[in-house]
């Protein structure tokens, strides 16, 4: 792995520190000085926790670990400027966009230029509960004809993978994605939804990904936007996190994760922070934790010791 | 069928508990088949008193067909649910608190499974695994298939 980004919870965390003393901030967004800094707005990096660890009096719901990043209106996203004329970015994150009207910009890659334009652009289209995917067309803020949609359930986890190549000259890029999320009980990993995108022009030859902006960047109106777990690197496939896999202190779906995702639920209850769990306790996808997860993850340790699976999924 | 398992398997069970006290275990006897090949088993838990969850997974005969699983966890206590399916020959058992709670020190029953098999071979339990209700593993072992 050449770079990774943010997971919104303090690395001192994942050290063994005291998970009481763990906040959830953004202090590993802003690396690489993207234009405006780290934080663009006031996102809220918290737990489900009211009162939380975030210190802060909302509950933000989260895919992985104690911590996610949310936004209650547009113009709140994070910014990381570590890439540096990219001509290959693979990125991996989590997104539960609850919009009603509109496209609400959840991600953005960007060229680094004057001006600066995205050269990669995912919406969620509230109305048409929709992933959009654009590319952009040589022309700063400009996009191609092409746009593929993925649909998707309003206020639901997705995982959202790209991989964009810059091709050869400056009209010959492809960016593939992969979509998958709101399982539910369905104790299988599935199969993401896919599509592609080509012809993507950059507007001078050399030209890459500099920075990227993540959370609610701008467009759409409805109850905010959460994204958690990015990811990013030039090279090699990222993959999507074990869901189900709630105490995050193994590989595997077990017993294990059915009693720490009832520990989280109760800890969301009771409003102990210290008390979440490190992995993947929201089973089923909808942003919350609670007695629905304890069966889901039932229906995925079962199904892992009938099919010979990990967490659902062909190791 | 009228095989008088769980009181059985009970008083077997009751030497490993007292032998091997405050581990987890799972227990399954299994009656002897009848002349058209019908068998039953019960399978039952072993819990150290501090155990929320546990798994388990039983391989049936190759030839099992007719696999009933309706009885698989209809005796276990109030707050105790799960997931009992068939994969093939293979059953797949994992129970837990629907509040977290500790199933009792001592052996306590799961239910029963039913199928039809023409070969002799005994059932076989592994990947046995148990959880207490703080969240950590705990040790967990299958007894030897009793045969009734």
């Amino acid at each position: 792995m050449i770079r990774k980004s943010q997971l919104f919870l303090a690395v001192a965390a994942f050290a063994g520190m005291n998970v009481a003393m763990a906040a959830c901030n953004t202090s590993q967004w802003g690396q690489g000085s993207p234009p405006s800094g780290a934080v663009v707005g006031t996102p809220i990096a918290g737990d489900p926790v009211a009162t939380g660890t975030g210190g802060d009096n909302t509950e933000i719901a989260r895919y992985s670990g104690k911590c996610g990043l949310g936004a209650s209106a547009a113009g709140q996203y994070v910014q990381d400027g570590l890439p540096s004329a990219e001509d290959g970015y693979i990125s991996r994150f989590y997104v539960k966009p609850n919009i009603t009207t509109g496209e609400a910009v959840v991600f953005q890659a960007m060229v680094d230029a004057a001006p600066d334009y995205p050269l990669i652009r995912i919406t969620y289209d509230g109305a048409a509960q929709q992933f959009k995917f654009y590319g952009s067309n040589g022309t700063p803020g400009s996009i191609l004809g092409t746009v593929p949609a993925i649909a998707g359930k309003r206020d639901r986890w997705y995982a959202i993978e790209t991989n964009y190549n810059r091709g050869a000259g400056t009209n010959t890029g492809t960016l593939s994605i992969s979509v998958l999320g709101n399982r539910n009980l369905a104790p299988e990993a599935g199969t993401p939804a896919t599509a592609n995108l080509s012809g993507i022009t950059i507007n001078t030859a050399g030209q890459g990904v500099d920075f990227v902006q993540f959370g609610w960047i701008s467009g759409g109106t409805g109850a905010g936007v959460t994204v958690d777990a990015f990811e990013s690197r030039r090279s090699t496939a990222i993959g999507r996190l074990q869901r189900g896999n709630a105490n995050g202190s193994d590989a595997v779906c077990n017993t294990d994760d059915i009693v720490a995702a009832a520990l989280d639920a109760n800890a969301i209850l009771g409003g102990d922070p210290a008390g979440l769990a490190n992995g993947q306790p929201d089973c089923t996808e909808d942003g919350q934790v609670n007695a629905n997860d304890l069966v889901c993850i039932a229906l995925i340790a079962n199904y892992d010791l009938g099919e010979d699976t990990v967490c659902g999924a062909t190791p | 069928m009228k095989f008088k398992l769980i009181s059985a398997l009970m008083l077997a069970a009751s030497g490993f508990a007292s032998a091997a006290a405050m581990e987890n275990a799972v227990h399954v006897a299994e009656a002897k088949a009848s002349r058209g090949g019908a068998r039953l088993a019960s399978i039952d838990f072993e819990s150290d008193g501090q155990t929320s969850a546990f798994q388990m997974r039983i391989l049936l005969p190759a030839d099992a067909k007719k696999i009933n699983l309706a009885n698989c966890l209809t005796d276990l206590p109030k707050s105790f649910t799960g997931v009992c399916k068939a994969y093939g020959n293979k059953v797949a058992v994992t129970v837990y608190s629907s509040n977290n709670s500790a199933l009792p020190a001592g052996l306590a029953s799961v239910g029963k499974i039913s199928f039809v098999s023409r070969e002799a071979g005994s059932l076989v339990v592994d990947k046995v695994s148990a959880t207490h209700r703080d969240g950590s593993s705990a040790k967990a072992r299958a007894e030897k298939v009793a045969e009734l």
